[in-house]
């Protein structure tokens, strides 16, 4: 249906053709392409076609347009049209957008200073769980570490202690195991080695506790026996055995 | 007073303090407006609708207006857009060769009354062929003969309101005239 097959775009002479056509050329153009349409009859056969075209189209105009009465414009001055312009612009998402970001200088001092605020009770709140964290980590570490340590040295004591002392068997049971894991002595909360533990705390606590302070830092080994016992204590029942467990020591002592 | 403003002094005019400033604009440029609607559409009430609604949306966006171009540019790009919008909207009734003319004939032609039925028929017939090559030619290639033809603007006006340079112009109604051409060729018309 289309035909693109421009035969005057190859002489290149197609847009002084229409120029020609509606007459918007000074005399000098006119006169060329004049004597281009002696020579060319591509362009002088193109330039009466179009003149057809041209007045066809007048014809269409003047016969239906040239006729009509222009219809009357009514503009609705009553509303401004600024604040028209506001309610059309506000329908469209990316006016809204915009609208969104054009806040006024008090609304941009407003949302700065609730920034601001924010900012400074954020930094109250993480400053304040950095110092706790850090005073955790610290206690932590003085608990923990002391505890690695303790149960190191402390694991060989009772074994001694039972030797010594002729302690009932099922106080030193667990504790007849030289060979288990640290962390399994440091973590385990057991009743049994509980016992054991506080066993032998109540044993250095006697005078003769020379077992307790070989290392010659009896000091701090009573320090952190006190620490291993601290988040194993026991309730009424468990002191009731333990201070039977001291009372048959007692005994066997004096036997 | 009003007369002696330009189109853009109006503009600022009807933004500022006397929005009637408005009405000197339409009064200016209602006509080429309702031409080129005319030429887009083809339908006088189609025309009108689309002429009215270029000056009302014209007139709500006034302060959206930034002088960047003319405030001919700017009606003749809002009138463009409504005529394919409505064009779209309406499945362009002119595509369809039967449509066109069923609706032609009823509602737009008007034959003049010295005319005999036979040579008004064929008036009628012949001028359809024309609407329907025009209405057939592709968006950018209608917008730009439209305004040659019924508005009348330069090469230059073209350029300007379409911000197109002055050479895609001269070649699109080159394109648009040879493709009516052709399409005018295919049915036998005769010259009055």
């Amino acid at each position: 249906m289309m035909n693109n097959n421009h035969k005057n775009s190859g002489c290149g002479f197609a847009e002084e053709l229409v120029s020609y056509l509606y007459g918007e050329t000074d005399a000098a153009a006119n006169a060329k392409f004049e004597a281009h349409l002696e020579s060319c009859s591509d362009c002088a056969d193109e330039l009466e076609a179009f003149s057809g075209v041209h007045f066809s189209i007048n014809d269409w105009k003047s016969t239906e347009f040239n006729v009509l009465e222009t219809p009357a414009i009514e503009i609705p001055y009553a509303t401004a049209p600024k604040t028209q312009a506001v309610s059309s612009v506000s329908s469209s998402w990316l006016s809204a957008l915009r609208d969104l970001f054009s806040l006024s200088p008090r609304g941009w001092s407003l949302a700065t200073a609730s920034l601001a605020v924010l900012a400074v009770i954020g930094g109250i709140v993480l400053f304040g769980l950095n110092s706790r964290t850090a005073s955790d980590l610290a206690e932590a570490n003085n608990k923990v570490l002391p505890i690695a340590v303790a149960t190191v040295e402390k694991t060989p004591e009772p074994a001694n202690v039972t030797k010594n002392n002729n302690a009932p068997d099922r106080e030193s049971k667990p504790l007849k195991e030289p060979n288990s894991p640290q962390s399994e002595l440091a973590v385990e909360t057991k009743s049994k080695n509980n016992r054991a533990v506080k066993a032998s705390n109540n044993q250095s606590k006697k005078p003769d506790n020379t077992n307790s302070t070989k290392n010659g830092d009896g000091k701090r080994s009573n320090k952190n026996e006190k620490e291993i016992a601290t988040p194993v204590i026991p309730d009424e029942d468990e002191d009731d055995t333990l201070r039977l467990a001291e009372l048959f020591e007692e005994i066997d002592t004096k036997e | 007073m009003l007369k002696s403003l330009t189109d853009e002094q109006l503009v600022e005019l009807a933004v500022t303090d006397e929005p009637e400033a408005f009405g000197e604009i339409v009064k200016r440029w209602e006509r080429k407006i309702f031409a080129l609607c005319f030429g887009m559409l083809s339908r006088e009430d189609e025309a009108s609708d689309a002429a009215q609604e270029t000056f009302i949306s014209a007139y709500r966006n006034l302060p959206n207006f930034r002088g960047e171009a003319k405030v001919s540019s700017w009606l003749h790009r809002i009138a463009v857009n409504q005529c394919l919008t409505k064009q779209r909207r309406t499945k362009t009734r002119s595509e369809t060769f039967l449509d066109d003319e069923e609706n032609a004939e009823e509602k737009v032609f008007v034959a003049p009354l010295h005319q005999s039925p036979a040579r008004q028929a064929e008036q009628s017939e012949r001028l359809s062929h024309v609407r329907q090559a025009v209405n057939s030619l592709p968006a950018e290639l209608k917008q730009v003969i439209v305004m040659k033809e019924f508005e009348e603007m330069t090469f230059q006006e073209i350029s300007e309101t379409l911000q197109l340079p002055l050479s895609t112009v001269k070649s699109r109604v080159y394109t648009a005239l040879k493709q009516l051409r052709l399409k005018l060729e295919r049915t036998p018309l005769e010259v009055v």
